[in-house]
């Protein structure tokens, strides 16, 4: 196996992750900032890392700042806003050629560590060490677009109102981005604070994937991060509903000529590496692949839907079903999905889609260690486990799990909420 | 078997033209767990249009059929469908249909040579019947539905629309849910037979794997195809586009556009080279490290959605801007008027350097995972070019080149595609 990890405590809540494997042809340096997501902080700590991939005090306009991207044989920074049980996660990273390919022998690994970290570090404020009036409102503007424009993608969209009205009052459900009246009140010194924020009480993570073991970056980024004046707040799993409310029915009209159905359930407690390994089985079997029963049963052979799928939040014990699906079709989908839970929980799964579904999870898990970028979020999913794993260690842990622990699960499984999204006409 | 190295990247793959009529290309990725393998056909969506020696005269086939026959080959009535086999083997696979092919591919961590059978069985063994066809209408029915709802998917196809008079270019690739109603199990064979020749085919396999294995089982399952004597027939498309603006209402939250420039076509031969020079001068124009990016930025005008994209095809090729705007029009005419202002005052050298490094780097990223080095050289291969031929072309570029390509840009010929939101649309806002 080529790829080798290592996670590494630095002192004060910065932990470093070297992940090196000699077949990358690029490295790519991520530094996340987790906090415990609120929603009076959620805006003004989501506009930080888009006026950071802008400029910095070095570098302050963006086409100084691409240029320097482009000398760096076409480096890419990301900028990026999400959640992680119900933390709210803030991150900046920088994919770079490796130094093997370097025309002239430069250190393109410690050079885009040395950009990332002055653009976090060094933003470009003014005289009164606020962000240019300008570029903070142009961001702040971007940040009520983003939010606004979450309503395009109709499945994802979907999928996130659901999973608000069942968590109406947990940050598991509280938009990372914060909502748009609250990003209207932001005031720069509101972001110069968040700034602040991030850098003295956010948990680190920092990642670092190439093909060598680049020791002058770790060394840099461990002197530059950790004399900063810190007071962490410690990584710690948010608490999260177990049992099914009554089931309630919420429906939404959009312009829209494919109705969105999602089908939100609770799964009990998946705290431990068992029932977590046995949920990834359940939902691959009920209906995570192309093979799975609600793919054959809804989409196949009642050719009632594009889509029909099933996902699982492992640390917030939900698991959703959503699909697309003309409106007069709802009933009969909702009927037919349920009917497949049911079937689970009697164990009617065959041999057959029972080797199928665990096939296809150790393929996804260990084509992993193939991804530049996927292989960082597999061990910042790891963060939350008392025992991390790598993908190989899971592909065993998979193969280990029981029809009967599937079985299980599939009994924890209660309805919800019943989330529907559909056309006016359909008012 | 020919051995096609680069001394850039150290590697090298293998082409091999197998007695069959199919070229296969073979790319061992040391260190990769996974294996990517395509099976492609020089078929797309604009291939409406066609006849073999088997046909008296051309015949016109519906908008769509190209995807519906993608979507067909997967099944099988004898037994588990291909989707299923692939599972069985723990294999992830899928299909697409683009304007000018049709691949069908899968990924896999184990089992490869099971998976690499399975892939040259399914695609080579057609069976429609009048019931499965009409099952399928449903299915893509609603397929259709979605990218109708899509902004973005709408955006693209109605700039297409507004571009083209009558290029098949402009067709949904999908079709219509009219269009394919006219499809039946006949007119897939037909289409099947005409395309479907090996000798209008590639296999296109990277990462861990055996290129004995490939060849073996390409020699035990492949038929040897006829002769190619397909012939394509594209209608005369004129220069001037059909309409400079289109528009649709949608609920999203704030406008997005699409502005393409049509360009003139090239030659099939060209085409490939004329595409990343197209890339590097759109980055020159409008690329985040330019004033005139800046500008738009600065000004409000764009945002962080703002992207640049060139294609060419049979008859067809385009440049194209595209991004959030509340003033796409604005976004227009500042477009056109940077561009007239270079064709006048020419490209600058130091810019030029600044991109053609950076693109040097992207290029060397395609060839670093199984999926990217697979698709790389399909494409280069259908464009009978040899598979390290861009990163060479990219090294190699000149100013002058992306000048030429600047000076064929006819402010002119533009089509503005734009979304609007719906002026009735009741957008929920997740408070």
């Amino acid at each position: 196996m080529n790829t080798q990890h290592k996670r590494i405590s630095w002192e004060n809540g910065i932990a470093l992750n070297q992940i090196q494997d000699s077949k990358f042809k690029h490295s790519l340096i991520s530094i996340y900032f987790m906090l415990p997501l609120q929603k009076d902080s959620a805006s003004s700590r989501a506009i930080v890392p888009f006026l950071w991939r802008n400029s910095s005090a070095t570098y302050p306009n963006l086409s100084e700042l691409n240029w320097k991207l482009n000398d760096l044989y076409g480096a890419d920074l990301t900028a990026s806003v999400g959640r992680s049980n119900g933390w709210q996660t803030i991150c900046l990273s920088i994919r770079t050629l490796d130094n093997r390919f370097a025309l002239n022998q430069e250190d393109l690994s410690l050079l885009s560590a040395q950009l990332l970290l002055d653009l976090i570090l060094n933003p470009h404020l003014d005289e009164n060490n606020l962000f240019f009036e300008d570029e903070f409102l142009l961001e702040r503007q971007y940040l009520i677009d983003t939010i606004e424009s979450e309503i395009n993608d109709k499945r994802t969209y979907s999928q996130m109102r659901c999973q608000e009205v069942m968590n109406p009052n947990s940050p598991i459900s509280i938009n990372p981005y914060g909502t748009v009246e609250q990003a209207e009140k932001t005031t720069n010194q509101d972001v110069v604070s968040a700034w602040k924020t991030l850098l003295e009480q956010a948990h680190i993570e920092v990642f670092l994937t190439s093909a060598q073991s680049c020791q002058k970056v770790q060394e840099y980024m461990q002197q530059k991060l950790t004399s900063l004046q810190r007071n962490p707040i410690p990584l710690k799993l948010v608490p999260c509903q177990q049992t099914a409310n009554p089931l309630q029915e919420v429906k939404e009209h959009l312009e829209v000529q494919q109705s969105n159905l999602v089908m939100g359930f609770r799964v009990g407690d998946l705290s431990s590496l068992e029932h977590q390994d046995a949920a990834r089985v359940f939902s691959a079997l009920y209906g995570g692949t192309p093979s799975s029963k609600l793919f054959m049963k809804v989409r196949e052979e009642m050719s009632l839907c594009y889509f029909c799928s099933a996902s699982i939040q492992l640390n917030n014990n939900i698991m959703l079903v959503s699909s697309g699906i003309e409106a007069k079709n709802k009933n009969a989908a909702q009927q037919a999905i349920l009917e497949q839970l049911t079937a689970m929980q009697q164990g009617d799964f065959s041999e057959d889609e029972w080797n199928k579904a665990k096939g296809v999870l150790c393929h996804s898990m260990t084509a992993t260690q193939d991804s530049l970028s996927y292989l960082p979020h597999w061990y910042f999913s790891q963060i939350w486990s008392d025992t991390p794993r790598s993908p190989q260690q899971a592909v065993q842990a998979i193969q280990a799990v029981t029809r009967e622990q599937v079985i299980e699960i599939a009994h924890r499984v209660e309805l919800d909420t019943i989330y529907f999204l559909t056309g006016k006409e359909n008012s | 078997m020919e051995i096609i190295s680069s001394p850039r990247l150290n590697e090298q793959y293998y082409q091999v033209k197998h007695p069959s009529g199919l070229t296969i290309l073979l790319y061992p990725m040391e260190g990769f767990q996974s294996s990517y393998a395509l099976f492609a056909t020089q078929y797309g969506s604009v291939d409406t249009c066609f006849k073999t020696d088997q046909d008296s005269d051309f015949v016109e086939v519906p908008e769509g059929i190209a995807h519906f026959l993608e979507h067909k080959l997967f099944d099988n009535p004898t037994g588990p469908n291909a989707d299923e086999l692939f599972a069985a083997q723990g294999a992830s696979a899928n299909a697409y249909t683009s304007f000018d092919r049709t691949a069908y591919l899968f990924s896999c961590t184990q089992n490869f040579e099971q998976c690499i059978e399975i892939l040259l069985d399914f695609v080579t063994k057609p069976y429609f019947t009048p019931e499965s066809v009409q099952k399928e209408q449903g299915i893509i029915g609603q397929e259709i539905m979605m990218y109708q709802d899509d902004p973005n998917w709408r955006l693209f196809f109605n700039m297409l629309g507004g571009m083209y008079q009558t290029n098949p270019v402009r067709l949904d690739i999908a079709g219509t849910v009219e269009s394919i109603s006219h499809i039946d199990d006949q007119l897939l064979y037909r289409c099947y037979h005409s395309f479907y020749n090996l000798n209008n085919m590639v296999l296109s396999v990277a990462g861990n794997f055996s290129p004995e294995q490939v060849l073996a089982t390409a020699d035990r399952i492949l038929p040897t195809a006829p002769p190619l004597t397909l012939q394509r027939q594209t209608p005369p498309e004129p220069t001037a586009v059909l309409n400079h603006l289109q528009t649709q209402f949608l609920p999203v939250s704030m406008p997005q556009f699409s502005l393409g420039f049509k360009v003139e076509p090239a030659a099939h031969s060209q085409q490939l080279q004329n595409s990343i020079y197209d890339d590097l001068l759109l980055d020159m124009i409008a690329g985040e490290a330019t004033e005139f990016y800046r500008r738009l930025y600065d000004s409000g005008l764009i945002n962080a959605t703002f992207s640049t994209q060139s294609d060419q095809g049979r008859g067809f090729a385009f440049a194209m801007f595209s991004g959030e705007s509340r003033d796409p029009q604005g976004v227009q005419e500042k477009i056109c008027q940077e561009i007239t202002r270079l064709q006048s005052q020419g490209l600058s050298q130091e810019l030029f350097e600044n991109y053609k490094k950076a693109a040097y780097g992207h290029y060397i990223g395609m060839y670093g995972t199984v999926n990217g080095a697979a698709s790389l050289l399909l494409t280069t291969a259908f464009a009978q070019m040899d598979g390290y031929g861009p990163l060479e072309i990219i090294a190699n570029v000149t100013l002058e080149e992306i000048t030429e390509r600047l000076m064929l840009l006819d402010t002119s010929q533009y089509t503005l595609s734009i979304i609007s939101p719906s002026e009735e649309s009741e957008y929920v806002n997740p408070a």
